[in-house]
């Protein structure tokens, strides 16, 4: 052993600056998949802990207020498989808080009661609680995003109306609008239920072991649909706790999935490279290894030493990448965690990493053994003839006698295809590495863009105003109005969130499954839809599903028929294509005209306005607003004022107009006043506007710790992949011109000037390099089209794929170029005796 | 005699662990045209070094090598390989075959640098193989398929192809047995008598006895030089104890 790990370590010290470059490599390596697969382990045990901690309920429901009653919890009353069951009143809206430097945030906040909060989960509120004025309890997220500690002022504002809290305190919520929840006191909660639109009431279940939770959803809504005597479909919610946590993984998962990837990528592009390297060493030691095995060495130790060197390198990376791989996998988990808004303890699976970085070690040693025993091939004497076998006779491959143009190219060419093998190893690991550097740029890029990650999450482009419009309007002419104002890039007019359901009989199922139909008028237009596979529907009896619906259609496929309900109408659908949105994974896409076959008197009443690259959509909002009017709720919530009767009267009016339009569902109104001799008169042509959102502003505000996480691991992500490739890169060139001194030391001897022996290597490098990146962009695109269909859509730019073939082409140029520098700088002699 | 190579000053240093190691010390040398000079000197006395200096194979620490008129010791690498291209042939000790290439393709690598391709060379080629010794059938042969003789008479091929000035030959009988010795040693007479200059580095009186000139080198400078007439000329017998006598006297 001791004879095998002096050899090993006098290899080691002969190639110190590629051993320490190899040491980094596999370091990196291991630390990433060890960090990677640690996550993900841990990942699955946030969403339990969250329940657990909170202690919420499982299973949930929210119910739009005006459709609630009581009388739907007869069915949980009832029913066996219900263990417990509890509810709340919460309202829920995006609004704006006040900073502490007087500035706005949006923010989605839900705002619960605290009697309904102990209800739903163990909550206990600090005796604060009861002393403060209007007393608020945040979710723990808040506290970093609002930079707000306790007795600060929570300041929100809504509909040109502010109201102002005191933070008592901060806690952990459950699984229920985590993250987004706040607790205020039932007083309060009365005046914002007043208030604000957006009210529900939410139902907390948690089923008895082994009962079917989606089961239990499903009789639960069919219940409540038939006491009320409604289509609940459009103002119910529900989530079973295997689908959330099925969900939550699935989101909190995808960074580590990808870093999992780039890592798995790192390895293999390791291991390619050490197989490389091994044969490499052989052949360029051959002479030495015929000496050692002359002076009594079998061919077993010689092969073990160079085993036990790679093997010592890779344990001592592990020895050195232990701690690094712990600190990055609680990196990974507290950023997953921070995606469901988690911020309690985080245990960081230990055996992961331990079994990882064996298993890395375990595989570089048997990657070091299939090529290393190669060795035995050669007995002293065959060593001696650099392992040419006494009689064999190489075809001699492009003799020079034959030579008619340049003599370079020739023997470029000539030693290219002489030295086959070491040149299909080159292109290989060089490949390995395009791989790894358009992966990590592209992904990197990819999620380094707030906007790209939103659209692809979304499965479609986030429009920058949506309008959802009320009255007498004509939704065809009106898009077209729109788009016809400066400044406009396209405008869809979708009907997002209606609730529909895939019935029991179709491919695969066994019970009904509720999905939410999206519907816009033409997929034509839609050019900001993201479709993974087929094409958009065209048809009414067409339809496009979501990668995630899919998987919950048991079994349906591309051009399967499925059966789809809507308020007791069923009607037949294709799937024509397939979409990828992670945020709204159980979506179906319809026509207007194949919608409007489930429900006849369906008109579309929101637009989608997507400005020009450039276009300030505030001031895009502010024309909206000086042709159509302002939000329909300004005119009903604005106090009358006026500086002159006629004004007071008018917006007296107008409030009215407004309220009627909005409870009664009036359409269009007209009035006249007379005032003495004077008759005031007005009408609703200038109140269209419902809503108006700012959508994509909206949920980046909203979003905005997870994309900066995003962005923060993409850097990391890009980085690493740079390092390693840049590592790998310049491993690679030195060796392959290293091995070569002896013979362009001869060469330059025989009188071939530095230049042209540059030349020659050049054209010997540019054919591999070339090939292999080529290879390596294809594997990429295949790697992309993985994460594609399991993670998200990634969007692939070809001046991207170009910029880095180009970056990693070059970087192999440099590389080779420095290494053969060597070449004109020292003399003949120094070189052939290297 | 013409001078077709000249040193001036000639000092040649190596750094070893921050030590200075000064192997070639203010050397002047002329080699002459048609002249087969012989340097000896015992191990480590600078035979060499003095060999790739003056061959263009390594630059001078200080000093000036000239050849003929022009100062080769200031050239830039690139202008030395073309120099050792167009004026010089190497055999070394260890013959340096390119492993890859068969002993047509070597001697051809050697001759393309210089030149173009064309059916003379080919021709020439085969000529200088066949009278050497390599047949034909060795000629599609890798170097590690040859004895050592064999390769150095390939070498020897390769370092005149192009017609150098001056061929310089280190040690180019140390790998080899006493016959193939010999073999090669007759080759270079043979090159010799045709009129070819040879600088040869040796320790080997059999093989000094071949040159015309012997120089005897000790610490880096030249102590002494022997005159010799062309070999065949006089007795072997005589020749070797005029020898024998000069490198007693020189302290071999």
């Amino acid at each position: 052993m001791k004879k095998i790990l002096r050899l090993s370590f006098a290899n080691i010290k002969k190639h110190k600056k590629e051993s320490v470059l190899f040491l980094i490599l596999i370091t990196l390596g291991m630390v990433l998949l060890s960090a990677a697969v640690s996550a993900v382990t841990g990942i699955g045990k946030i969403t339990p802990r969250m329940v657990e901690e909170s202690g919420c309920y499982k299973n949930l429901v929210s119910i739009r207020q005006e459709h609630y009653s009581d009388r739907y919890l007869e069915f949980l009353e009832d029913k066996a498989d219900v263990e417990s069951f509890d509810h709340t009143s919460f309202v829920t809206d995006v609004i704006k808080v006040r900073t502490k430097d007087e500035g706005d945030i949006l923010a989605d906040i839900s705002f619960v009661p605290l009697n309904g909060e102990c209800r739903m989960e163990s909550f206990e509120p600090d005796p604060e609680f009861g002393t403060a004025a209007h007393p608020i309890v945040l979710a723990s997220a808040n506290r970093d995003k609002f930079e707000l500690s306790e007795g600060d002022d929570f300041t929100i504002i809504w509909d040109n109306k502010e109201f102002t809290f005191t933070v008592t305190g901060f806690y952990e919520t459950g699984i229920w609008n985590y993250g987004t929840k706040a607790v205020i006191n039932e007083v309060d909660f009365a005046y914002l239920e007043n208030v604000m639109d957006d009210r529900f009431e939410m139902i907390g279940i948690n089923t008895a072991a082994g009962a079917d939770e989606q089961s239990v959803l499903s009789g639960f809504k069919a219940f409540a649909e038939e006491a009320s005597i409604n289509d609940l479909s459009g103002s119910w919610d529900s989530s079973a706790y295997e689908e959330t946590l099925a969900n939550n993984n699935i989101n909190m998962s995808i960074l580590s999935i990808i870093t999992m990837i780039m890592s798995a990528v790192i390895v293999i592009a390791i291991m390619i490279m050490i197989r490389f390297r091994i044969v490499s060493d052989i052949q360029e030691q051959i002479v030495s290894i015929g000496v050692l095995e002359a002076i009594g060495y079998t061919s077993g130790q010689i092969a073990a030493s160079y085993i036990a060197e790679y093997v010592l390198i890779a344990f001592t990376g592990a020895l050195i990448g232990a701690a690094p791989a712990m600190i990055m996998a609680k990196g990974l988990l507290k950023n997953a965690a921070s995606s469901v808004y988690y911020g309690g303890p985080l245990t960081v699976p230990a055996a992961p990493v331990f079994i990882c970085t064996m298993a890395v070690i375990a595989f570089v040693g048997i990657t070091a053994l299939s090529r290393a025993c190669t060795v035995k091939k050669y007995p002293p004497v065959m060593a001696f003839r650099k392992g040419i076998e006494t009689h064999s006779f190489k075809k001699n491959i492009l003799p020079l006698a034959k030579t008619k143009g340049n003599v370079h190219i020739r023997l470029a060419i000539k030693a290219l295809f002489q030295n086959a093998g070491n040149h299909l190893g080159l292109t290989v690991c060089i490949m390995a590495c395009t791989v790894l550097a358009l992966t990590g740029f592209i992904l990197g890029t990819f999620f380094a863009s707030p906007e790209r990650i939103l659209s692809s999450v979304c499965g479609h482009e986030l429009c920058d105003i949506r309008i959802e419009a009320i009255g007498d309007i004509e939704p065809e002419a009106f898009a077209a109005e729109l788009k016809g104002m400066p400044g406009v890039r396209q405008v869809l007019t979708p009907a997002v969130g209606i609730g529909v359901k895939a019935v029991n009989g179709n491919v695969g199922m066994d019970k009904d499954i509720p999905l939410i139909a999206e519907v816009y008028e033409d997929y034509s237009e839609t050019s900001t839809i993201i479709l993974t596979k087929g094409r958009l529907p065209e048809h009414e009896n067409e339809l496009c599903v979501t990668v995630q619906s899919l998987k919950m259609i048991i079994g349906a496929q591309m051009g399967d028929t499925i059966t789809l309900e809507y308020g007791k109408v069923k009607k037949d659908y294709v799937i024509t294509g397939i979409v990828n949105s992670v945020v709204n994974p159980n979506t179906v896409y319809i026509t207007k005209e194949g919608f409007k076959r489930m429900n006849p008197v369906y008109t579309p009443l929101a637009f989608d306005i997507y400005l020009n690259e450039g276009a300030d959509s505030k001031e895009f909002a502010a024309l909206l607003r000086e042709r159509y009017g302002k939000e329909i709720a300004d005119y009903k919530d604005d106090e009358i004022t006026g500086d002159t009767l006629e004004e007071k009267i008018r917006a007296a009016a107008d409030k009215k107009m407004a309220e009627a339009m909005t409870k009664q569902g009036v359409s269009y109104m007209e009035y006249a006043i007379s005032v003495g001799d004077k008759i005031i008169t007005g009408s609703t042509s200038l109140m269209k506007i419902k809503t108006l959102t700012f959508e994509r502003e909206e949920v980046e505000e909203v979003a905005d710790m997870l994309l900066v996480s995003f962005a923060g691991i993409a850097g990391i992500m890009m980085a690493v992949s740079a390092i390693v490739v840049s590592l790998i890169l310049s491993i690679l060139m030195a060796s392959t011109i290293r091995r070569q001194y002896k013979e362009l030391g001869i060469m330059k001897g025989l009188g071939y000037t530095s230049r042209e022996l540059k030349f020659q290597l050049a054209f010997r490098i540019v054919p591999v390099a070339v090939l292999a990146v080529i290879l390596g962009t294809v594997l990429s695109i295949l790697l992309i089209g993985v994460v594609n269909a399991f993670v998200c859509k990634v969007i692939v730019s070809a001046s991207s794929i170009i910029l880095m073939d180009t970056a990693v082409l070059l970087y192999c140029f440099i590389c080779a170029y420095i290494s053969a520098r060597r070449i004109k700088k020292i003399s003949v002699y120094e070189l052939i005796s290297e | 005699m013409n001078t077709v190579l000249r040193t001036e000053k000639l000092c040649k240093s190596f750094s070893n662990a921050g030590l200075q190691q000064h192997v070639i010390k203010n050397l002047d040398l002329e080699i002459f045209e048609g002249d087969f000079t012989v340097i000896m000197g015992a191990s480590g006395s600078g035979k060499s070094t003095l060999l790739y200096a003056l061959s263009g194979m390594d630059k001078p620490t200080l000093g000036k090598v000239y050849f003929g008129e022009k100062e080769i010791s200031s050239y830039d690498n690139d202008r030395l390989a073309v120099f050792r291209r167009d004026h010089c042939g190497f055999v070394f000790q260890s013959i340096y075959l390119l492993d890859n290439m068969d002993v047509f393709d070597n001697i051809m690598t050697g001759a393309l640098a210089a030149r173009k391709n064309s059916p003379e060379l080919v021709e020439r080629i085969k000529t200088l193989l066949n009278k050497v010794g390599i047949s034909e059938d060795m000629w599609k042969k890798y170097p590690n398929q040859l004895s050592g003789g064999e390769c150095q008479r390939v070498g020897i091929v390769r370092a005149v192809i192009n017609d150098p000035k001056i061929l310089f030959a280190d040690e180019p009988t140390g790998a080899l047995n006493s016959s193939s010795g010999q073999d090669v040693l007759d080759i270079f007479t043979e090159l010799h008598k045709s009129g070819q200059s040879i600088v040869m580095v040796t320790h080997d009186i059999k093989t000094a006895l071949r040159g015309t000139r012997v120089i005897y080198l000790r610490d880096g400078g030249i102590v002494g030089e022997h005159r010799m007439p062309y070999y065949g000329t006089e007795e072997n017998k005589q020749r070797r104890g005029s020898l024998q006598d000069f490198l007693n006297e020189m302290g071999w």
